[in-house]
């Protein structure tokens, strides 16, 4: 079976991919790749051109399955192909596998409910999580020359201010099991030991902290050396995203699934243990 | 600018889910209420609407039973309020959906120029039926948008990717706006008393003249094999006392203090 893997940067996924012995080429939206056997002409920025350069590819080629990153401009592009062409798109996978010939994507939901999900399409589509950059090597890329689009103009683009839970080397991670009361000392506590805070989404949507610092699907990864995660629940969508070399996790409910991935597992309750933490602090720095 | 209308779509989903053992089928349970990201762009819409001659004509793909959950909208600002509702739809994956809301907003909502929606559903996730919707009506698509600075000719709208990228858009257009847009729709007071007499439209497939092969199970591409859920095996050592302890003897090693 051919498969195409289209990425910007992010390819990492294709570690995941070799393992299903696939014969696998590589696109990406980056012209300045070195990993790809077909690159635009331009940085691809829209999903009507990221259409139109997989099109392109599809004219001289023909592949069983088209494997997606979940970098932005990816997954757009991926969802606009599918509906322009009735092409059926698996989503947001977490694992790829074969079951009796068919490519069958490992989605999560919600409440760590998991589906799996086929296409029954040809090529099948699937969107699968990419967190990092491989070298792959790959020489003399064959470059697709791509039309300017009409009906979408950049204006302009500014860098985006590095949010500070990208490179904070603590994190305190902030989920719905802490209560409203304790969060001031919640913050006092990451502040006296340097940490930066973070949280879960519902946190983020209840307000309780700003959009900026949701940790996950729909927020930002994180790469801390010290990872504490205080109430929370270990939902797949939140602790996918946090790549740490230890974390704490302090949590009331002893079957949270947050400890299947701790390495410090505290099961008691927040408050009392903050609380005595900040005693601890306060009588070391006196 | 003509009288246009705005299309919001909005997805109705249940407030807690579980999984049927027996069935592996998805059980949802608890009351039902509006995906949060489409409140957020319900009010993007209507900001647009007080700055625009335009009205808002609410999608929404759901069972009859939430008829009156989303009367509510009109309270919010909508002018019209679409529930698409038939048991053939059931089953429908995110291609089958946006097929389907493709119809309706052609065959009922005539001067739409702009759709509007959240990235993507608290229970599903996919965020797919954005682009596929846009495909299907052959208008540009631009996600994770989290401002709109002007809506006439074109709309203008910055949205973060790898950087923050500021973006003229030829309308019609679709786009899906991320949790930092606003804090979402709230009760409007004239719309409040506007609302007593207007009433929730509902279609079905047939209504619509949908094929029957399109929508539901027999429309989708992609197939659910199976559900399950994730179950904890800790095998770990549960620390249940003088925790703080432990921490603070690692934090001494790691950290400030």
């Amino acid at each position: 079976m051919k498969a195409l893997l289209v990425f910007k940067r992010n390819n990492s996924f294709s570690k995941e991919v070799w393992s299903l012995d696939l014969e696998n080429y590589f696109a990406s939206f980056d012209p300045t790749s070195r990993s790809a056997n077909f690159l635009p002409d331009k940085e691809i920025i829209d999903s009507t051109t990221g259409v139109d350069f997989i099109s392109r590819i599809m004219e001289n080629n023909k592949f069983d399955i088209i494997i997606f990153s979940d970098e932005l401009i990816v997954k757009e592009t991926a969802s606009y192909f599918a509906g322009k062409y009735n092409f059926g798109l698996i989503a947001h996978s977490k694992e790829i596998l074969f079951k009796e010939d068919n490519i069958i994507g490992i989605v999560p939901g919600w409440n760590n409910v998991n589906a799996e999900v086929t296409s029954n399409s040809n090529p099948e589509l699937l969107i699968l999580k990419s967190r990092s950059i491989v070298n792959l090597s790959l020489n003399n890329p064959c470059v697709i020359y791509l039309k300017e689009p009409t009906k979408v103009k950049l204006l302009s683009n500014e860098k985006i201010v590095e949010n500070p839970l990208k490179s904070a080397k603590i994190i305190v991670g902030v989920g719905r099991g802490v209560e409203r009361n304790v969060l001031p000392r919640v913050l006092e506590f990451a502040r006296l030991i340097g940490a930066e805070v973070g949280c879960t989404r519902p946190v983020g949507d209840a307000g309780l902290l700003p959009p900026d610092k949701v940790i996950g699907d729909s927020g930002v990864d994180v790469s801390p050396d010290v990872y504490i995660a205080l109430g929370i629940s270990g939902a797949i969508q939140h602790i996918e995203s946090v790549n740490a070399n230890y974390t704490i996790a302090i949590n009331s409910d002893a079957h949270a699934r947050i400890f299947q991935k701790s390495n410090l597992s505290i099961n008691q309750k927040i408050e009392e243990v903050i609380d005595k933490l900040l005693v601890l602090i306060s009588i070391h720095l006196n | 600018m003509a009288q246009t209308d705005i299309v919001v779509n909005v997805k109705v989903v249940p407030e807690k889910i579980s999984i049927d053992k027996e069935t592996c089928r998805v059980k949802r349970e608890g009351n039902s209420i509006f995906n949060p990201l489409d409140l957020v762009a319900f009010e993007e819409a209507v900001k647009l609407k007080k700055a625009s001659n335009a009205s808002i004509s609410v999608i929404s793909m759901a069972p009859l039973k939430e008829k009156d959950l989303l009367k509510n909208l009109f309270k919010y600002g909508a002018n019209r309020v679409i529930l698409l509702s038939d048991k053939n739809f059931a089953g429908s994956d995110t291609f089958a959906t946006s097929f389907v809301l493709k119809e309706a907003i052609i065959k009922l909502v005539h001067n739409f120029n702009l759709i509007i929606q959240g990235d993507f559903s608290l229970d599903g996730s996919t965020g797919n039926v954005g682009g596929e919707l846009a495909a299907l009506l052959n208008i540009p698509f631009i996600s994770n948008v989290f401002s709109i600075e002007s809506y006439s000719k074109k709309i203008i709208v910055k949205r973060t990717s790898e950087k923050i990228e500021t973006f003229a858009v030829d309308l019609p257009a679709l786009i899906s706006v991320r949790r930092e847009a606003n804090k979402g729709a709230v009760v409007n007071l004239f719309s409040l008393v506007e609302s007593l007499d207007k009433e929730v439209e509902v279609y079905t497939s047939e209504m619509l003249n949908l094929p029957e092969e399109k929508v539901g199970l027999k429309g989708s591409l992609t197939e659910v094999l199976n559900v399950f859920q994730d179950s904890p095996v800790f095998e770990g050592n549960l620390i249940t006392s003088d925790g703080e302890k432990t921490i603070f003897d690692f934090l001494k090693k790691v950290s400030n203090i």
